[in-house]
């Protein structure tokens, strides 16, 4: 079902087993998951089916760190998308599971660690295929090699494992996903409708109700058993922040937590690499279509192979997480080259003069990880936005951690090219940072990013290192939730939507054993008719309980 | 994703290296501090100068070629290219106590010291492979070179 929320009579109160704030990846895969387990939700959008100037606006904020977009510096409203279907909109479709190094307890990197393991999330993370329209799941590059659908990387080696990325054809989950939402009797979509309060009950405990508002002017509440906020990495902060009517700090924020530890993927071309082989020998590196079989049906998925260090490599030289691929081969007689990669001809020259002809420039591009700092953080401004709420300051950090652990990583890389005899490789971050800082506020970057706003919500089992517990739940408060990004404790070096899409699914697990299910229909929406249960009730005075203790 | 030129890194890079002559190779910093960059822009009076007030010979001292000695025959390769020679250079730079052609050529293993090195360098392929399996790698200016290639390019460096 679907409800403008400008229509909605002013003051009045939706209400329903669940409320889930926003209608991204996460939260489109939690309605759908819990309204087939026979429970009503209200999905509150706040944007339309399409991009709304005004709306999009809603995101503007301030950036007084690094910048997360400083090549075009399009600030915090363009990496995000404030209409149905959410980032996901312009998401380029790269998914891969978190490997099991990412969810343990690293000393060397600080506050690393998540209070659930990989195997947890497995089975999630296989419903989170079907969700993203991807292929089996398997990740492992002797599978998909099996299948005949990728060749041997070139730098496969027990020190540079590789893994395969699925790139879904479907990205636009929003477009997947609208017509059995809008046709769910147990969903109410609410478009417009924008989040703007999380009123606590009297004894502070519970969430009691969702303030409402619309760029029109008109506002409502909306009542739940449960709440879940899903509204990314930038925009969780900023309602929990600004939720601070009954508790001073903000809601879930009593150990200082909302908004810090805020992560981004660093995204950078480390530099050209002059190899001995030919283009041809670089093809697992690019995506490529293929049509793969699930389950006896055809689906078409791209597979990529991408570079790891090994596990007992990143511990024992103490490194982050990173994803390498090797892009864009040039020839080392075209005529763009020294444009493109200045300084490529020494190295050319170099093994020239050893007899060794380079066939192929390419570079090196490495997705890295950084680590979770305190330091890197959202904050509310004056400033407030059209309906009046505090717009963002992102105060964007890295550390000179990061800086040296992407430099160690690409000159490995480089050492294992020479190793392997299959070129030479220049690392070259000068552009990206400078040389030599003496301490972490010293640390200059202008990096590329993935776009991906993590850790603003982290999760941990103790109340005084994470803002929600390994079921998601904000600690201080027994019926709120969070999914989306904000939740990663560590950012890995992994594309975040498929780990988002499986987190909710467990998430819509865990709702479904502590929120009664009060909806009548369970057959599929396209078999039955509209109208013959009715969805979210809308009353003035329907309860909501809520569903655990307060901690 | 957007193209390599797309990131700041290179293309504010794109214009400060136009294809062709060895000026153009040479790195922002490197131009005119040493070697074969504004040193070839030196006008003829200068020139003249130079001559006067020592020859080319001078001139070799300026480079560094002054040290050249027992060696110096073997590494003096007018025509060595343009990029191995700015690597060695490089090389020599961050590691100045190597300086010294005779003790450069008796490191490269594989070598004959009596024989010109640049024709040469192909044999070191097994000590280079050797460097690399056991880590004796070196950056110069960003490369990661075995020490061993490292070390014939700033051979060969001092002999132009």
């Amino acid at each position: 079902m679907q409800l403008d929320a400008r229509d909605v009579d002013r003051g009045a109160t939706l209400t329903a087993d669940v409320c889930v704030i926003g209608a991204g990846a996460a939260g489109i895969t939690l309605a759908r998951a819990l309204a087939a387990s026979n429970h009503t939700v209200l999905l509150l959008e706040s944007g339309g089916f399409e991009l709304d100037d005004k709306t999009q606006a809603l995101y503007k904020g301030r950036t007084v760190g690094l910048p997360i977009d400083p090549f075009v510096d399009l600030g915090l409203d363009a990496p995000r998308l404030r209409y149905f279907g959410g980032t996901t909109n312009h998401w380029s479709g790269f998914c891969r599971p978190f490997p099991d190094l990412d969810f343990e307890q690293r000393a060397y990197v600080p506050r690393s660690g998540w209070p659930i393991a990989r195997a947890e999330l497995d089975p999630f993370y296989a419903g989170a295929q079907d969700v993203c329209s991807l292929g089996p799941y398997d990740y492992s590059l002797g599978y998909w090699q099996a299948q005949g659908l990728i060749d041997q990387p070139l730098l496969e080696d027990p020190m540079t494992p590789h893994t395969v990325v699925q790139l879904t054809n479907r990205p636009v989950l929003g477009d997947v996903y609208r017509s059995e939402i809008v046709d769910s009797p147990n969903i109410q979509l609410v478009l417009w409708a924008n989040a703007t309060r999380l009123a606590l009950g009297d004894d502070g405990n519970a969430i009691e109700s969702i303030d409402v508002k619309t760029l029109t002017g008109n506002a409502f509440s909306v009542t739940a058993s449960a709440y879940v906020v899903a509204t990314g990495g930038l925009e969780v902060p900023r309602l929990l922040l600004a939720s601070h009517d009954r508790r001073s700090t903000g809601i879930g924020n009593e150990h200082d937590l909302v908004g810090r530890h805020f992560m981004e993927h660093v995204n950078i071309a480390a530099g050209p690499a002059a190899l001995t082989v030919d283009a041809a020998a670089l093809a697992p590196y690019s995506p490529v279509l293929h049509t793969v079989d699930v389950n006896g049906a055809p689906r078409d998925v791209s597979l990529q192979a991408v570079m790891l260090l090994a596990p007992d490599v990143l511990r024992r030289e103490e490194l982050r997480a990173c994803e390498v691929t090797l892009e864009y081969p040039f020839t080392p007689d075209d005529p763009r080259l020294e444009r493109v990669y200045p300084g490529t001809r020494r190295g050319v020259e170099l093994l020239a003069a050893q007899g060794i002809t380079a066939k192929t420039v390419v570079t090196a591009r490495v997705l890295c990880e950084q680590e979770p700092n305190p330091a890197s953080r959202v904050t509310l401004v004056r400033a407030r936005d059209a309906l009046g709420m505090p717009r963002i300051q992102l105060d964007w950090r890295l550390t000179r951690n990061d800086r040296v652990s992407m430099l160690r990583t690409m000159q490995k890389v480089g050492v294992e090219l020479g190793r392997r005899r299959l070129g030479r490789l220049r690392v070259d971050i000068s552009g990206y940072t400078n040389d030599d800082p003496r301490s972490d506020d010293d640390v200059d970057y202008a990096v590329n990013t993935g776009s991906h706003h993590m850790g603003t919500a982290r999760m941990s089992a103790d109340p005084t290192q994470g803002v929600v517990d390994a079921n998601l739940k904000v600690h201080s408060v027994a019926n709120l939730y969070v999914a989306g990004s904000a939740v990663f404790p560590t950012s890995g070096a992994n594309p975040p939507t498929l780990t988002i899409v499986a987190l909710a699914l467990r998430l819509a697990d865990h709702l479904g054993t502590v929120v009664p299910g009060t909806a009548v229909v369970t057959s599929p929406p396209d078999e039955t008719p509209p109208d013959e249960t009715p969805p979210a009730e809308v009353s003035g005075d329907a309860g909501a309980e809520p569903v655990e203790g307060a901690q | 994703m957007a193209p390599p030129f797309a990131d700041r890194a290179f293309a504010d890079r794109a214009g400060e290296h136009p294809l062709g002559s060895m000026q153009d190779l040479l790195e922002p910093h490197e131009q005119g501090q040493r070697g074969l960059g504004r040193e070839h822009r030196v006008g003829r009076r200068t020139f003249v100068g130079l001559l006067a007030a020592g020859g080319v010979a001078g001139i070799g001292a300026a480079r560094g070629l002054g040290r050249l000695s027992a060696a110096a025959a073997t590494v003096r390769d007018t025509h060595a290219p343009d990029g191995l020679v700015l690597l060695g250079r490089a090389y020599l730079h961050d590691h100045p106590a190597e300086s010294d052609a005779d003790r450069l050529v008796r490191r490269l293993r594989g070598v004959d010291p009596q024989r010109k090195i640049r024709p040469q360098l192909a044999t070191l392929a097994p000590a280079i492979a050797d460097d690399f399996a056991a880590g004796r790698v070196v950056t110069v200016q960003g490369w990661q070179l075995a020490i061993t290639e490292a070390r014939a390019a700033a051979a060969v460096s001092l002999g132009r």
